[in-house]
Parts: structure tokens; C-alpha cells; sequence
């Protein structure tokens, strides 16, 4: 079961509230998605067990082969391939490893060469499996790393896997949400937070998956997200305080539920609420 | 022999674009027939790699002399491979960038920032 945390807006709270359910709830696996900056391992500063290093195709172009005719250039609309003296060139920052321009040679002039774009820690804390994505800095995207890490996820066996999804709802999110059996949104009760909410409400509809909302850093008056979900018939599982001691422990890289037995209370009456609308 | 400059508009009042990639028009002089036109830069729609699509389209249009303000490390690399040489505009300005280049008073790009 996997339980996508997603948001749209960054810092409302994703890895927070994925870290302290996981480390809440017995044999979970923790799943870093968040390859551009992966930071959920701070937290649970895991033994790693194995680095699997994840490759995208690349392609390669033997010029001797290339007689010049432009095709695969026309084709590329990542534009990471030109023409210099009739021979094809290509630039491998700019590829996104479609293998279309492979298809396209009408001379097999082209070939795929595998290119690193990152790595998966796959670590334990505890009885918790701890798998973190790192995509390489100056690479285009990290879905490949993500489809990668939910592949070996599977292999983890049965259990609630805590998906550390990306900001924003571009295609890395996408991938993550595609993946998830469950979407708990984190959504911050401000006009910036609802705006972003709002697409990730749709993002989440679009693509056929229920979802919860849970609300963090609450001051008291959280009707712009609750008038919401109301309206779109979204269940509101936890709400969790703006809270300074709270901020405290998150800045130290401490995982809040194993500093005190009231945060533990806390979140584990958001997971008995979840649970109950992922098992509705 | 064809010379090349990123522009603004496609009048010969135009100024030289600061951006290559990205500019809207590049203004074709052919030095023989001493005749001038200009043709857009679909590169511009581009969601990325700008830089390589105009400068495959420039190879393609059988030129030998780019005269820029700016020219990005890729689209360099394409020019570098495609043996077509890059001066800095100066003038900011084409027919007086055409005329310093003819009279030997533009300064060559090696690097992708000349400044």
C-alpha cells in the first residue's frame, strides 16, 4: 500500500508528516521521492544496506554512419541534437532518453549508451526500510529514479510504504501519484497554500486517486482549506499546529513522535483516521 | 559568404539581439551579392535547448560568420564543430557591425562570454 504524500506548494510539510507516521507505524517502508533534494534520511539516518545506481538511455552517434540527412534532429523536441558538417551531434544534458531519434535512423548510425542520472540508498532504522533517491546535480528529471525506487519497493513485501513525493505537480509528482495507492495531500492553511492545494486537489482527481488532506501548521483558522474539501468531498484526517517546540525538533533532524509521548499521541490518531478512509 | 546576426525586428533598423537562442530573427547578409533578408528563429517556442536548435538552423542555412552579442556554450560547441566563426557585435547595430567586420575591427568569440 502505497500512500503518496504530495502538496503542490514546497514546505508545507511532506517529509515531515511522512517521516513521523512511518516511524509510527510498525514494518513501514519510508520512500524518498524527492530526488532533487532527498532529506527524509536526515531524519531516520539510516544503515545503508545497498546503492543502486540508476541509468536513463543516452544515445551515442557514430559519425562515420551519419550521412547528414537531418532526420533525427527534426525529430528531437528536446532539441538535444544538431547538424555540424552534415554529421548529427548530440548533447547529453539536453536528452530526456526517449530512444526516438535510435527508431528514426534510417542508417543505424545512432545507439543507446546508458548514462548515470543518480542513485537509491536503500537503508533500515529500526524495523523501517528507508529507500532515498538522488538525482545527480544538472539532470533534466528524475522519474526514471522514482519508477526505480517503487520497483525495489516491491520487493519489501507487504505493509504501508510512506511515499516523500516532490513539491509542485509537474511530471516527478505525476510519476509518484501514478504509482500511489493512497494520496494524503499536506495542504498550508494560507492564500498561497490553498492556490497550490487547489491544482494538487485537481491533479489528484485527474488521475483517479482518493485522497485525504491533512492540514499543517494551523493557527486557528484553517476555513480556507476546510471550505474546500468540503466542497470537493475531501476527508480532513489530522490537523496539526503551528508549533515552535515542534519546529524545533524538526530543525534538529529529530523525528518528533520519539521525543515525546504527546507528538506520538498526536500522529497516531492522524494514522487511525487515515487508515480508516484508506480502508473505506 | 553568408553572415549571420541575431535581431530584434526584421528591419535593418533593428538592433542585434543580446540573446542568440531566443532572438525572434536572424538577418542573413550574403557579402557577394551585397543583399540582406531575414528569417524568424522558430527556436524561440522551444521549451529548452533554444541555443542547439538555432544553431543547427543557422549550419543549415550555409553560414560562415555569426556576428553576436551573446552565443550560449552549446550552441558554441555546434558552431565550433560546424568550423563557423563568431565575432562580438559591437555596434549593436547591423550594417555597422557588417562594415567593422569587413574592415577587420571585430574581435573574434573564443569563449561563450566575450565580455
Amino acid at each position: 500500500m502505497n500512500i503518496g504524500f504530495i502538496s503542490g506548494k514546497g514546505g508545507t510539510g511532506k517529509t515531515y508528516l511522512s517521516v513521523n507516521l512511518a516511524a509510527r507505524v510498525k514494518g513501514s517502508l519510508y520512500l524518498d521521492c524527492d530526488c532533487e533534494e532527498p532529506n527524509g534520511h536526515l531524519f531516520f539516518r539510516p544503515s545503508i544496506d545497498k546503492r543502486h545506481i540508476v541509468n536513463a538511455c543516452g544515445v551515442s552517434i557514430d559519425a562515420n554512419r551519419c550521412d547528414g540527412c537531418h532526420a533525427c534532429v527534426d525529430f528531437c523536441v528536446y532539441n538535444a541534437l544538431a547538424m555540424a558538417r552534415n554529421k548529427a551531434m548530440v548533447f547529453p544534458d539536453l536528452c530526456h532518453g526517449c530512444g526516438g531519434c535510435i527508431r528514426i535512423c534510417h542508417m543505424c548510425a545512432i545507439e543507446e549508451k546508458p548514462q548515470s542520472i543518480g542513485v537509491i540508498m536503500q537503508g533500515h532504522h529500526d524495523d523501517h526500510g528507508v529507500f532515498s533517491g538522488f538525482l545527480n546535480p544538472g539532470k533534466e528529471s528524475a522519474v526514471l529514479i522514482i519508477r526505480h525506487i517503487f520497483s525495489l519497493a516491491r520487493t519489501w513485501g507487504d505493509g504501508y510504504f510512506f511515499v516523500d513525493c516532490p513539491p509542485g505537480n509537474g511530471c516527478q509528482v505525476m510519476e509518484c501519484v501514478h504509482h500511489c495507492d493512497y494520496i494524503a495531500i499536506v495542504a498550508e492553511p494560507s492564500i498561497f497554500g490553498l492556490s497550490n492545494f487547489k491544482m494538487t486537489v485537481r491533479l489528484t482527481e485527474s488521475m483517479g486517486k482518493r485522497a485525504a488532506v491533512i492540514i499543517n501548521k494551523s493557527m486557528g483558522d484553517d476555513d480556507l482549506i476546510v471550505d474546500y474539501c468540503r466542497e470537493h468531498h475531501l476527508p480532513l484526517v489530522g490537523t496539526m499546529p503551528f508549533d515552535r517546540a515542534l519546529a524545533h525538533i524538526n530543525n534538529e533532524a529529530k523525528i518528533a513522535v520519539d521525543e515525546s509521548f504527546e507528538y506520538a499521541q498526536i500522529f497516531d490518531d492522524i494514522w487511525t483516521r487515515l487508515k480508516s478512509e484508506i480502508e473505506r | 559568404m553568408i553572415i549571420a546576426l541575431p535581431t530584434l525586428g526584421n528591419t535593418l533598423d533593428s538592433p542585434v539581439s543580446p540573446q542568440f537562442g531566443r532572438t525572434p530573427y536572424f538577418c542573413l547578409y550574403d557579402l557577394e551579392s551585397d543583399s540582406v533578408r531575414f528569417i524568424r528563429n522558430d527556436a524561440t517556442e522551444s521549451q529548452g535547448g533554444a541555443g542547439v536548435k538555432a544553431a543547427d538552423l543557422i549550419v543549415n542555412m550555409g553560414v560562415e560568420i555569426l556576428i553576436a552579442q551573446n552565443v550560449g556554450e552549446k550552441a558554441l560547441h555546434v558552431f565550433r564543430q560546424s568550423g563557423i566563426e563568431i565575432y562580438v557585435s559591437r555596434a549593436n547595430h547591423i550594417t555597422l557591425d557588417i562594415e567593422r567586420y569587413k574592415s577587420g575591427k571585430l574581435t573574434k568569440i573564443i569563449s561563450s562570454n566575450p565580455q
